[in-house]
């Protein structure tokens, strides 16, 4: 050993790998990321995942010179649009680390070990800083080794009105009433539930939910769709499929992945969601709407209108499709006065199409009114004489559907969730 | 001392050798330094947001005692094992007087101006959270590790607009006196026969269970003062500082009578409470004033006073 050391030329020398040490190259990264977060002057959009099993958080975030960070939001924890500051730094730990090292009341709501006691939602507040470029920085968490993006802000957007857009697009494809959602790749069909909470459960198609595993696809609302957590992959090498960012097209059909546009996400067919018991049950119903009815339809109804205030002094409110209390039973139901009564229906679909089968009345109700009131007989009777072709306002989003008869179209109806 | 003789005898003369020769064969000329790996900690920035509380925990905890008062958390000077947030800066600026107020100028005003600047801690690290331990169903309060570091858990309970001296007792200023006695019996520790008075009663995995008056009633002013004798000495202190004397006269009351359990029953035992509270803190009393020349009924009284200001601390202007 000593005979080593004391041959070793005194010009050996070893090319550097890098042109400064590490000490110095961590300070540099951490002045350059410091300088982006600043540079960015209407802030950057925050992907926010608390772990990298639960669902997506949008948050604004803007840093300003005097060390403070100014968080804002509207998303499920915060229904209103809020924002909050709390100082933050870069700082060189695991590298340089961006912390929000003082209390943000939004943005530490995904750390509070509260609720439950010692855990809460489990979120970091302190990011290893991976990649900076102008437009987007790279971050994982700190202790849950989350991926985390930041977007930079254009400066046309407000705040509020980003946040606001953002909402729009998460109560559109995923507010209680939204359908199903089904995933296209290649000739596979799987369905994608579960997307209230931001987390999807995918089974292919037919899968019996209580024998297969279901795949969880963690995702988070964008200003024009959604961005998976991780990138989907699947398919053979030669035709692989490795996408993340689905954007709702301008037809409000589909959500289309931006990586490769034959992977599609659309909502149930029309005919399915009509019939979906999720849609009849609770306070959850088809409304005719009574503005938008067409042929016999809108004959028969005025009728029903109209000998309700003659015969009983009545204002007729409504007839709408629901299940009668906590039975599990299809019926027309109405409201008139301060009156509601229901009939018992079959409904069922052939080839998409419902066909509508009166049982009888319901309920005592509906037995008086169908006896007493013109109207009643022949609305029933339009609704179970013909099956109906059903069309949407939006396959991926529907609100309204049309029926319109299949042997005399100039009989329609349309039905509004409510 | 055992342990440094330990590792020397581990040195190799193949090491010394290596070291050696590293040192003989520099034969060239140092390099010109040209930027320090080094960041120097940057002067306060009169342009951050936190520039005139920073100067001011400079002035008062910096320059006199040496101290960092942390209040923007790096969760690596945190206990990792648990799921922490940093305080809130309103709340830190809250917790910075307060603590001041009623540990810092307590010690200045009636032991000595010196005594904290020798023994105190050099770093107090405040945490927003509590820290749960969520399987025994308990969380810390507050931390002292080798008598450098003083750590403060859920700040941010600390309610300024609805003050309530026994939450903020309980939370913070009783830790602050339990976690400083405890700084103080590691460097001086405390008479052996403490350890006699309550020996057999101590659960350090059940404490959590006992109640109050069942902890009373074995001679323990709280639960986790049952937990092991060195917890018992500092709670002792501890709570006799900051309870007045109609709470500690009801620790008394409760230590003189049988236990009550947490299904509502009496639990017997042989003990006279209230006595061996007693014998304790005069073990406490005595040893305060031999090995640190602190009187603890001063010390409390000063305490005492101070508590009935805190509001009006608070509504001072401090920068």
């Amino acid at each position: 050993m000593v005979l080593l050391f004391s041959l070793s030329s005194c010009e050996w020398k070893e090319d550097d790998l890098f042109p400064e040490s590490a000490a110095l190259r961590l300070n540099h990264a951490i002045d350059q990321a410091k300088a982006t977060l600043l540079a960015a002057e209407t802030g950057w959009v925050m992907d926010y995942f608390p772990t990298p099993e639960s669902g997506g958080y949008p948050l604004l975030v803007k840093f300003d010179r005097n060390g403070m960070a100014t968080v804002a939001a509207r998303n499920a924890l915060f229904p209103r649009f809020t924002n909050s500051s709390g100082t933050f730094d870069v700082i060189g730990d695991n590298g340089p680390v961006l912390t929000f090292n003082s209390y943000n009341d939004l943005f530490h709501s995904f750390s509070n070990p509260e609720n439950p006691a010692g855990i809460g939602l489990g979120g970091d507040y302190e990011f290893i800083i991976l990649e900076v470029t102008d437009e987007v920085i790279k971050l994982k968490g700190k202790k849950r080794a989350t991926d985390i993006l930041l977007r930079r802000l254009t400066a046309e957007e407000g705040w509020e009105a980003y946040a606001n857009t953002v909402h729009g697009m998460d109560t559109f494809l995923f507010d209680p009433k939204a359908p199903t959602l089904f995933v296209h790749i290649g000739d596979k069909r799987y369905v994608a539930s579960e997307g209230i909470n931001h987390v999807f459960s995918m089974l292919p198609e037919g899968a019996d939910a209580n024998l297969s595993e279901p795949e969880t696809l963690p995702f988070i609302v964008t200003s024009d769709g959604i961005r998976l957590y991780k990138p989907y992959e699947s398919g053979e090498e030669s035709e692989k499929i490795d996408v993340q960012h689905f954007v709702l097209n301008p037809e409000k059909t589909a959500l289309v992945a931006s990586e490769n546009n034959t992977v599609r996400i659309t909502g149930q067919p029309a005919a399915d969601f009509f019939i979906d018991s999720l849609n009849w049950t609770g306070t959850n119903s088809w409304v005719i709407d009574k503005d938008h009815l067409g042929g016999l339809f809108s004959t028969v109804y005025g009728q029903v209108v109209e000998n309700c205030k003659t015969k009983y002094k009545e204002d007729f409110d409504s007839f709408f499709l629901t299940y009668k209390g906590a039975r599990k039973e299809k019926t027309l139901s109405f409201k008139s006065g301060k009156y509601e009564g229901a009939y018992d229906f079959d409904i069922a679909l052939v080839n998409d199409r419902p066909v509508f089968t009166y049982k009888g009345a319901a309920d005592r109700n509906g037995e008086v009114y169908l006896a007493n009131i013109g109207g009643f007989s022949d609305f029933i009777a339009a609704l179970g004489g013909d099956t109906y072709t059903i069309t949407a306002d939006s396959p991926i989003r529907p609100t309204v559907l049309t029926l319109t008869g299949v042997s005399n179209p100039n009989n329609w109806f349309k039905l509004i969730l409510k | 001392m055992k342990t440094t003789y330990k590792i020397g005898a581990w040195i190799h003369p193949l090491l010394v050798v290596i070291i050696l020769s590293f040192s003989m064969t520099a034969c060239n000329e140092d390099d010109t330094f040209t930027e320090s790996i080094f960041v120097d900690k940057p002067a306060q920035d009169p342009g951050s947001a936190t520039y005139a509380f920073d100067s001011w925990l400079d002035a008062n905890y910096l320059v006199p005692y040496n101290l960092q008062f942390r209040y923007k958390m790096q969760d690596v000077g945190s206990d990792m094992d648990y799921n922490l947030v940093p305080t809130s800066l309103e709340r830190s600026e809250s917790m910075a007087i307060l603590v001041k107020y009623l540990w810092f100028d307590v010690y200045k005003e009636v032991v000595s101006e010196t005594f904290l600047k020798e023994h105190g801690p050099r770093i107090i690290h405040l945490i927003g959270s509590p820290a749960y331990n969520p399987s025994l169903g308990t969380m810390v309060l507050g931390t002292a590790e080798g008598g450098i570091k003083v750590t403060l858990y859920n700040c941010n309970m600390l309610n300024v607009n609805n003050l309530n001296i026994d939450v903020m007792n309980e939370y913070y200023f009783k830790t602050i006196h339990h976690e400083f006695a405890h700084i103080l019996h590691q460097k001086r520790m405390y008479p052996k026969e403490f350890e006699n008075y309550s020996a057999g009663y101590y659960d350090p995995d059940g404490w959590q269970h006992r109640t109050d008056s069942e902890a009373a009633s074995l001679g323990f002013v709280s639960p986790y003062a049952g937990s092991q004798p060195r917890e018992d000495f500092v709670e002792i202190i501890a709570n006799y500082i900051v309870k007045t004397d109609a709470q500690w006269n009801a620790i008394l009351d409760r230590a003189s009578k049988p236990g009550v359990n947490q299904s509502g029953e009496t639990v017997q035992d042989p003990l006279d409470g209230k006595a061996l509270i007693l014998i304790k803190l005069g073990i406490a009393e005595k040893w305060l004033k031999e090995a640190w020349q602190i009187e603890l009924k001063t010390l409390r009284a000063e305490v005492q006073e101070r508590q009935l200001h805190i509001a009006e601390v608070l509504n001072e202007s401090y920068w």
